[in-house]
């Protein structure tokens, strides 16, 4: 049987048989949300004869966003507390779990260990949040853990540090080390941003991972001298390498 | 139009937005959006609406700049380019606010300051809304379902678009489409704008 886009579809092509056409006639005067339905898909079609509108649309688009406060900004505006309370919460709860658990670990039980996927921004919010659209659709595939999806809408906002982070966590979680390390390397390098400690957290847990003992040490020991949030499990892990 | 104190002549403006010259547009929106935002901010509105708001105004003034009748009704009016667009983009969002039932923030006697014969021109049409909602949404699908719509409203075959995508088959093309689409109106249908235009 035909769903409702293919109906819509052949009608306007002119190959509905004569049964169906009728039918469809009929769901028409009957079914409003079908006939607003068909006036979508005419709409969608006319867009073709509609390209310097879309164009007109895409350049303001492009403006926008260019004229747009940065997500960080906003970010840090808004939603500093929420993020320092989260911060904290994960802080202790893997504080306890260091401190009942290890003795003598590889770096890949640290890193299984101390890995922990960076809570989606949109969990910590409590009200609407402004940011790139496609970033804020990344988020939301990234709670999803749908992590090629998100990856591909961070890729939409190439600029966007909030992307860039998410995005490097993400492909750790695809396991792609080496696009991961490039991601965090980008936001340290831009260093005026939010999201350097964690940029910095993740790279060492990524050279851990690919077994960079001494990167990850230098950068965990680093992260452990300044005043960062990481700065206590930067401190804890470095014991935990040396008792290896 | 008085122009005296832009940088551009109404001409300009008029070739500017047809032809979505950046230098213009971006022109229009440093001096425009905050105004905007201010206005629908203050009317219990956020400043994604104003940016909707903007951009239907922005569709507004094409159609009216792409109509010779419509253009030479601007021409002749005594406002800057700028005082008409804000007028337009504030008609857009009073309009949206009545559909919505509010009438707390006075709109009426907002609606007031605009003279009946102006109303012709400021009118936004059901297709400018329902142009910027398949903007809008068609732009927030997943990549692979935009490249698959544009191309199917750019009237490439499925053998095409079947090599271009990579797909493993024309039936696949079409099921794809046929989700893609449905995934699109889903999200149409659950923004408010469109609810608002359904009530109408």
């Amino acid at each position: 049987m035909m769903n409702r886009i293919e109906r819509i579809e052949r009608y306007l092509q002119g190959k509905l048989e004569e049964g169906d056409l009728w039918e469809f006639k009929k769901a028409l005067e009957v079914d409003a949300e079908f006939a607003e339905e068909v006036k979508l898909y005419k709409e969608l079609l006319s867009m073709q004869q509609q390209a310097a509108k879309e164009t007109l649309l895409d350049t303001m688009q492009h403006i926008h966003q260019e004229n747009k406060p940065s997500g960080i900004q906003r970010f840090m505006h808004t939603y500093r507390y929420a993020a320092v309370a989260a911060a904290f919460a994960l802080l202790f709860g893997i504080g306890m779990l260091l401190t009942t658990v290890f003795s003598g670990t590889t770096n890949q039980q640290l890193y299984s260990a101390y890995f922990q996927p960076e809570q989606s921004i949109l969990n910590v919010r409590s009200t609407g949040i402004s940011m790139e659209h496609t970033v804020m659709q990344g988020l939301q595939y990234y709670e999803l853990n749908d992590y090629q999806a998100a990856l591909e809408m961070f890729e939409m906002a190439p600029t966007n540090l909030m992307g860039k982070l998410y995005s490097g966590i993400a492909l750790m979680e695809l396991s792609e080390f080496n696009s991961a390390v490039a991601k965090f390397n980008y936001i340290i390098q831009h260093n005026d941003n939010l999201f350097v400690d964690q940029a910095e957290w993740y790279l060492s847990l990524c050279y851990l991972k690919q077994d960079k003992t001494e990167d990850a040490r230098l950068r965990l020991a680093k992260i452990a001298e300044d005043r960062g949030i990481y700065k206590v499990k930067a401190q804890k892990l470095l014991n935990e390498m040396k008792n290896k | 139009m008085g122009e005296k104190r832009n940088k551009y002549s109404t001409e300009e403006f008029i070739e500017g937005v047809k032809t979505s010259n950046r230098k213009i547009l971006n022109y229009i929106y440093k001096r425009n959006f905050e105004s905007v935002r201010v206005f629908v901010e203050q009317r219990h509105g956020s400043r994604d609406e104003a940016w909707d708001v903007f951009q239907e105004g922005m569709i507004r003034i094409y159609d009216l700049f792409t109509q010779e009748t419509k253009r030479q009704m601007i021409r002749n009016k005594h406002t800057s380019f700028h005082t008409f667009f804000i007028a337009i983009c504030k008609h857009v969002w009073l309009n949206k606010l009545r559909d919505r039932g509010n009438d707390s923030v006075g709109i009426y006697s907002d609606m007031d300051q605009f003279g009946p014969d102006e109303y012709e021109l400021l009118e936004i049409s059901k297709e400018s809304l329902m142009f910027r909602l398949l903007h809008k949404h068609l732009n927030t699908l997943r990549p692979d379902c935009q490249k698959l719509i544009k191309m199917t409203i750019q009237g490439h075959p499925s053998t095409i678009i079947m090599h271009a995508l990579g797909f493993i088959s024309e039936q696949a093309v079409y099921n794809k489409k046929q989700k893609c689409i449905k995934r699109l109106f889903e999200k149409i249908k659950n923004d408010q704008d469109y609810k608002d235009y359904l009530k109408k």
